[in-house]
């Protein structure tokens, strides 16, 4: 397993900037979120979808930074790692309804280990970032590990926010 | 269950417990060519009993039939890898050792009666290890725009099915639509180990990776018009599956 943290964009700032929907709660960014001067340049995942409609069929509600019709391409790499989108978890959010990232990372992981049944090599790769308490400072954290290891990502989490 | 359940599963188990005994490269082929085909016949027996499980929308015994299917084609897979390799063809028995562990793992994620194939799964690996060369793996990145649901047809984002899972005795995929390339690369772990590197080229020929032959290249042959071919940046030529379609 391997943990790996990184300071990341102002994201309301940057969502700001290029126009998107404000990330309240938890939202999905596109993984070339931070370098991308227009919108129509972002890039998703192809597990991507996966993922929102797993968060949505947990009852959690998603914010889309971008409308249906600007939905970005998705990029589909043909390895055998399966590589979730960047979650972001304000810290509003992590204030008022702290068990909602313990529920989106606990259906992600059920719904990994159920397709990876059989295989005990397949690697896990998930971003989740966030933003610190009481700070306009986010923090990215990369994920790469098997997929039960996801569900414990919840406390580091937590210290990145109490940080 | 029904009784004609039962005895559809009985009879099913017992064809593909006869057709295990077949599985090692010691065995008569006349005999392995025998349980291929009472395989293939099983197959085709499994898929009119899902249909009627799809008739009657009995989803759990159509998932049942899935991996029943899925597990068959295993079995008649790793029987074929057998039966190549004894005839000198080890990049057609590599494919059918392919096909049978992503068979395997697919009769594991179709049903829950399925759970005890890690062994025969682990099996497979400990063969791809032994009996195969090492291999290099080919991963093709592209571009896609639009992700269909393979179940419903749907836009994938906008359905409620989710890619690997079993909906009525068919898996759930992701169809990609008005795509475009975008890169190939080597990795350790492909999403499918059919791709692969096939072969270099080096100053006397073409080397096969798979059985290290080489192809004597003709006087007339110039070494830059050999192939259709990837170039490195070292200069060196090499032909390799990216992708390949089921």
């Amino acid at each position: 397993m391997r943990i790996k943290f990184e300071d990341y964009v102002d994201v309301e700032a940057k969502l700001l900037e290029l126009g998107c929907h404000p990330a309240i709660g938890l939202a999905v960014l596109p993984e070339n979120f931070q370098s991308v001067a227009k919108i129509e340049d972002f890039r998703q995942h192809s597990e991507t979808a996966t993922v929102k409609k797993l968060l949505r069929a947990a009852g959690l509600e998603l914010t889309d930074p971008v409308d249906r019709a600007q939905r970005p391409p998705y990029v589909q790499n043909n390895a055998a790692d399966w590589v979730g989108p960047t979650l972001f978890v304000s810290s509003a959010l992590w204030l008022q309804n702290p068990q909602v990232i313990s529920i989106a990372l606990g259906v992600i992981a059920n719904y990994l280990t159920d397709i990876f049944r059989g295989t005990d090599t397949k690697t896990v790769k998930l971003n989740v970032v966030v933003q610190k308490s009481n700070a306009r400072k986010y923090t990215r954290i990369s994920y790469e590990g098997g997929a039960s290891g996801i569900a414990a990502l919840e406390k580091v989490l937590r210290k990145a926010i109490d940080e | 269950m029904s009784k004609d359940v039962t005895n559809f599963l009985r009879e099913f188990n017992e064809t593909v417990k006869d057709c295990e005994a077949l599985l090692s490269i010691a065995r008569d082929s006349e005999l392995q060519l025998e349980a291929c085909r009472k395989l293939e016949k099983k197959i085709l027996e499994v898929r009119e009993e899902k249909a009627r499980a799809i008739d009657e929308q009995d989803e759990d015994y159509a998932n049942c039939l899935l991996g029943c299917s899925c597990a068959a084609k295993a079995v008649h897979a790793e029987l074929q890898m057998w039966l190549l390799l004894k005839q000198e063809e080890p990049e057609d028995a590599w494919n059918e050792l392919i096909t049978a562990q992503d068979s395997l793992l697919a009769a594991m994620r179709a049903h829950r009666g399925f759970a005890h194939l890690s062994g025969p799964i682990k099996r497979l690996t400990a063969i791809e290890k032994i009996v195969f060369p090492p291999q290099m793996f080919m991963s093709a990145g592209l571009i896609v725009r639009v992700q269909r649901c393979s179940v419903c047809g749907r836009d994938y984002e906008d359905c409620d099915h989710l890619a690997g899972r079993p909906y009525m005795g068919r898996f759930c995929a992701i169809v990609a639509e008005d795509l475009e390339p975008d890169h190939v690369s080597i990795v350790d772990s492909p999403a499918d180990k059919r791709c692969r590197v096939l072969g270099f080229e080096t100053d006397d020929g073409y080397r096969n990776r798979m059985t290290w032959k080489l192809e004597k290249r003709s006087d007339s042959e110039p070494a830059n018009e050999k192939s259709t071919t990837l170039t490195g940046e070292s200069g060196l030529k090499a032909r390799a599956i990216i992708m390949c379609t089921d």
